[in-house]
């Protein structure tokens, strides 16, 4: 399973976590929904605002209620209020 | 501006393949939550939909259609109750139109004038329903003004949807009294003349006269030198014996009420306008009632249900002590009597007269003998 293959050396606390493997794998743990999905852009919604994920080929690895990997080409990461 | 949402719910296996597919066939999708494991929950723009369900179709997922919310939701609710809506905004727009309007014309202290003031206002038009900016205010107070030589002031004025008009009649200038003119002392009261003392004019009456009200006393005039008699203002003080009297009535009777047992219960239906629906009351003569109001809610007006008992009551007519009511009578026949006596009233005699009249009711009269000063100045009036 992809989740399984991601790094877990931090314990999951319950909070927000952002492991990314090079620039082609992202796990984010703990978020809150899939705000909007398209045009190859993702924002995901978390706790306290929001985080959009912009690349290039990029697709949903993996999805669950509290998890989503993204893969692709994954060119910014940007935290929003 | 905001777009249309449609809500989905699609059921299948590999929900995160169909996320894929549809972003890269160029869906916007928004507020995507995975509910199950085999369930998702998104919106696409209401424009995409059509699109959007054959290609669900076409992978081979089940999809449901989610109820409206939102601004979709405020649009669909007002395709369906658009007559309902327009029939509502046309009412409205009509009611505004017609607060433009003077629905009704009150007119206040015209007394006599009111038939003028109405024949004035059809000649200019002025009449329920007329449009208020016709209205010239000014020009209608100035010409009513104008029209009604004893009317003091008028003002008008738009209140809401009606027009009030104002009038106040003049008072007529009262005459002229002149202080140089003559004037006698004439007698303001019947009585007994005891004392006269004249300042100026000429003694009419003597001590021990029996004079009437408004018969001169000191008339205002003077002889003087050769014959020549000369008109002057009369003035003196001139002291009479006088009576008032003041009468009192005590019934010697008085009601009992006992109760007899009977009682009965209704209830009603009550608005802050009046009775809805009623029982019958029962027919005692003469009953206590007790009310018991109960609020039950509201049917676009305020409604209470009223429960009323009544207890019949039987009045019995108990004599009274004789000697108490008639002391009872003279007290307050002499109380009256005193209040009518002025304060430089010097009070001879006075005695109290009594009598049993019809329904068992004692009248006492107070007679009261006054030594008082009668005499007022009557002027000459010049116009």
């Amino acid at each position: 399973m992809l989740l399984n293959d991601c790094a877990a050396w931090m314990p999951s606390i319950g909070k927000l976590r952002v492991v990314i493997s090079e620039n082609k794998q992202l796990l984010v743990e703990e978020h809150r929904g899939i705000l909007e999905y398209a045009d190859q852009r993702l924002v995901l919604g978390l706790e306290k605002g929001r985080l959009v994920i912009s690349g290039q080929n990029i697709e949903i690895g993996e999805y669950t209620d509290r998890d989503i990997v993204v893969l692709g080409k994954i060119r910014s990461m940007e935290f929003m209020e | 501006m905001k777009r249309l949402l449609k809500d989905y719910q699609v059921s299948g296996s590999g929900v995160e393949r169909l996320l894929n597919v549809l972003e890269k066939e160029g869906f916007h999708l928004q507020d995507i939550a995975r509910k199950k494991k085999q369930r998702l929950d998104f919106s696409a723009p209401l424009d995409q939909s059509a699109r959007l369900e054959e290609s669900l179709k076409s992978m081979g997922f089940s999809f449901q259609v989610l109820p409206a919310r939102g601004l979709l939701k405020r649009v669909v609710s007002f395709h369906r109750n658009r007559f309902l809506i327009v029939i509502s905004g046309l009412l409205l727009m009509a009611a505004l139109c017609s607060l433009r309007f003077i629905w009704k014309i009150n007119i206040t202290g015209a007394g006599s004038y009111l038939g003028e003031v109405n024949g004035y206002l059809r000649e200019c038009g002025i009449a329920p329903f007329v449009y208020k900016g016709s209205l010239d205010l000014q020009k209608l107070c100035e010409d009513l003004l104008y029209r009604l030589p004893r009317v003091a002031w008028v003002r008008a004025e738009i209140r809401g949807v009606e027009l009030e008009i104002r009038i106040t009649q003049g008072v007529p200038q009262p005459a002229v009294i002149s202080d140089t003119d003559a004037g006698n002392v004439t007698a303001a009261l019947d009585g007994v003349v005891q004392s006269i003392l004249v300042f100026r004019g000429t003694a009419m009456v003597k001590p021990g006269d029996t004079v009437k009200q408004g018969q001169v006393l000191i008339a205002g005039k003077e002889n003087r030198e050769a014959g020549k008699e000369a008109l002057v203002q009369a003035g003196g003080k001139v002291y009479a014996r006088t009576w008032r009297s003041a009468d009192a009535f005590v019934s010697a009777e008085r009601l009992r009420e006992s109760a007899t047992g009977r009682e009965s219960e209704t209830s009603r239906l009550v608005t802050p306008w009046g009775t809805v629906v009623s029982q019958p009351s029962p027919d005692y003569l003469t009953y206590d009632q007790e009310i018991r109001r109960i609020y039950i809610g509201e049917a676009w007006v305020p409604l209470w249900l009223e429960k009323v008992k009544y207890k019949e009551i039987a009045l019995e007519k108990i004599p009274e002590d004789i000697e108490a009511t008639k002391a009872e009578a003279g007290a307050l026949a002499m109380r009256k009597l005193l209040s009518l006596c002025g304060k430089n009233d010097e009070i001879i005699d006075k005695w109290l007269n009594f009598c049993m009249i019809e329904g068992d009711t004692i009248q006492a009269t107070a007679t009261a003998e006054l030594m008082t000063e009668i005499g007022v100045y009557t002027p000459q009036i010049s116009n």
